[in-house]
């Protein structure tokens, strides 16, 4: 039992000292939080030197384009950059399906579920304004439309399109930069902490049914997590490797194709060419939000159903993402 | 130590509740009184902004030049803005190329305008005939001064029928 309970050091004081062997599967959680913790963290440590390079305002486009073809590895940790975002969309919403599937979200989690919905909007959140950072003129178009998007809303539009865009034209990124570089992350720091603090209060994570009550001490599991790690930080660095993002026109050329939008806003764009601003940007992305909330307590009424609003809210956002591509 | 430190202070009749309470009451209402000073803040820009210097008017030069580069019932970009510029036998008239669905660049595309956002198809004219769009595109003000040199307005709009003589 000591070797079972024995603590090594800070990082470990925050880990369980054993855990039920069932609910350390991979196959029951896929490692997708902790997958989203390392690309989170890896996406501080990638940001960072990017910070230092990129110029805001005016000379947004200049100073990326020199990021990406001029200074020397600029393009290698915007690329790192880019990849990580990319998959902590995809292991973010993997992990929301995952633990709705295996009714994690139910007492005593519950609450842990709403800080796990409150970071995948802060994840979206990070997602959009990094692509508008980039300056171009798909990140200006992309702007234009979630800015006239804000001002659709009744009554507090106005003021919610000028509490993120600032005034508006060139120097909206001023504004755009500081909750991208420091305002969402912080916020997301705390809320991920939290919710991590929270999987042990609420007596570790969720177990499958059948449970055989056996234990394999946390030496295995950080063994095991140490695999996962190193798997998703290649994938990163394969993909950063040889798919780095490119820039595309200078925001003062005039477009020459369509604009579309980035693949996470694509439902979005396609709602847009069909619904009003108001309900495809805001009423229905938010209905979505607030579905996903209370999915808890449906399933708390009806042993599937919570489930299977979350699975629809998801198939919705898959087909509408696939139409997307296919269109484009 | 004593009592009456503990229940006041100076024995003035302060107790350390009222105090604390005091002081925390003074803090968030400086705080609420800071909140309306924060958003102006955050939603100003200095006063240079490209945003104003974007929508001052333009010289687009001698209008007897312009006249002459333009082939009338055409429609050309005037460099550096989202507008376009033609003219026809009732003068000169400036469409404001911007999409009335979320406001993209739109751009030339056949005999007409294409949004490349959301596909709204215009006009020659500027009129929507396809897609989310549901409202013409605006038309800048044109202004003829003394030395015979053509101003485009973009902060100003005008109707359709507006045109400035040549």
């Amino acid at each position: 039992m000591r070797t079972l309970t024995r603590r090594r050091g800070f990082l470990s004081h925050g880990r369980p000292g054993w855990v039920p062997a069932s609910a350390a599967r991979f196959r029951y959680t896929y490692g997708l939080g902790g997958a989203s913790v390392l690309l989170f963290l890896l996406l501080l440590v990638t940001g960072l030197p990017l910070l230092f390079q990129y110029q805001p305002g005016d000379g947004a486009y200049r100073s990326l384009a020199n990021l990406t073809y001029v200074l020397p590895y600029g393009w290698l940790f915007r690329s790192l950059h880019f990849w990580a975002a990319q998959m902590l969309v995809v292991t973010v919403l993997f992990h929301l399906l995952r633990v709705a599937l295996t009714r994690a979200f139910l007492p005593p989690r519950r609450f842990n579920w709403w800080l796990g919905v409150g970071l995948l909007v802060l994840v979206v959140g990070l997602d959009y304004t990094g692509y508008l950072l980039r300056g171009d003129l798909e990140a200006v178009s992309a702007a234009t439309v979630g800015w006239s998007i804000l001002r659709s809303v009744p009554v507090v539009g106005q003021a919610l399109a000028a509490l993120i865009f600032g005034s508006g034209g060139q120097g909206a990124l001023l504004g755009l930069s500081a909750w991208h570089s420091s305002v969402f992350p912080l916020a997301g720091f705390g809320v991920m902490g939290w919710h991590l603090w929270h999987v042990r209060r609420d007596g570790g994570i969720s177990r499958p049914a059948a449970d055989d009550g056996t234990h394999i001490p946390l030496s295995q599991l950080a063994a095991r997590e140490w695999v996962a790690g190193l798997a998703v930080a290649n994938l990163v660095l394969l993909l950063a490797l040889l798919l780095p993002p490119g820039l595309g026109l200078a925001p003062d050329q005039p477009s020459v194709a369509p604009v579309p939008a980035p693949w996470v806003f694509g439902a979005v764009q396609v709602l847009l060419h069909r619904l009003s601003p108001f309900v495809a940007g805001v009423a229905v992305p938010l209905a979505a939000v607030l579905l996903l909330g209370s999915a808890p307590y449906l399933e708390e009424r009806r042993p599937w159903l919570g489930r299977t609003l979350v699975l629809a809210v998801a198939t919705c956002f898959t087909a509408l993402t696939l139409y997307f591509w296919w269109q484009v | 130590m004593s009592e009456g430190r503990a229940d006041s202070l100076e024995g003035n009749g302060i107790t350390r509740r009222v105090l604390l309470a005091g002081g925390l009451g003074a803090l968030a209402l400086a705080g609420l009184g800071l909140l309306g000073p924060f958003f102006r803040l955050m939603a100003t820009s200095p006063p240079d902004g490209d945003t104003r210097g974007r929508l001052k008017p333009m010289d687009l030069g001698e209008a007897s030049r312009l006249a002459a580069d333009l082939p009338p019932g055409s429609w050309r970009q005037v460099p550096e803005t989202h507008c376009w510029i033609s003219r026809d036998e009732r003068g000169l008239q400036a469409l404001a190329g911007t999409c009335t669905h979320l406001g993209c660049a739109v751009r030339a595309e056949g005999s007409g305008f294409a949004c490349p956002c959301h596909a709204s198809r215009y006009d020659a004219e500027g009129r929507p005939v396809q897609g989310p769009a549901r409202i013409a595109m605006a038309r800048a003000l044109l202004r003829l001064d003394a030395q015979g040199h053509v101003w485009l307005d973009l902060s100003r709009t005008v109707d359709a029928s507006f045109r400035l003589p040549l």
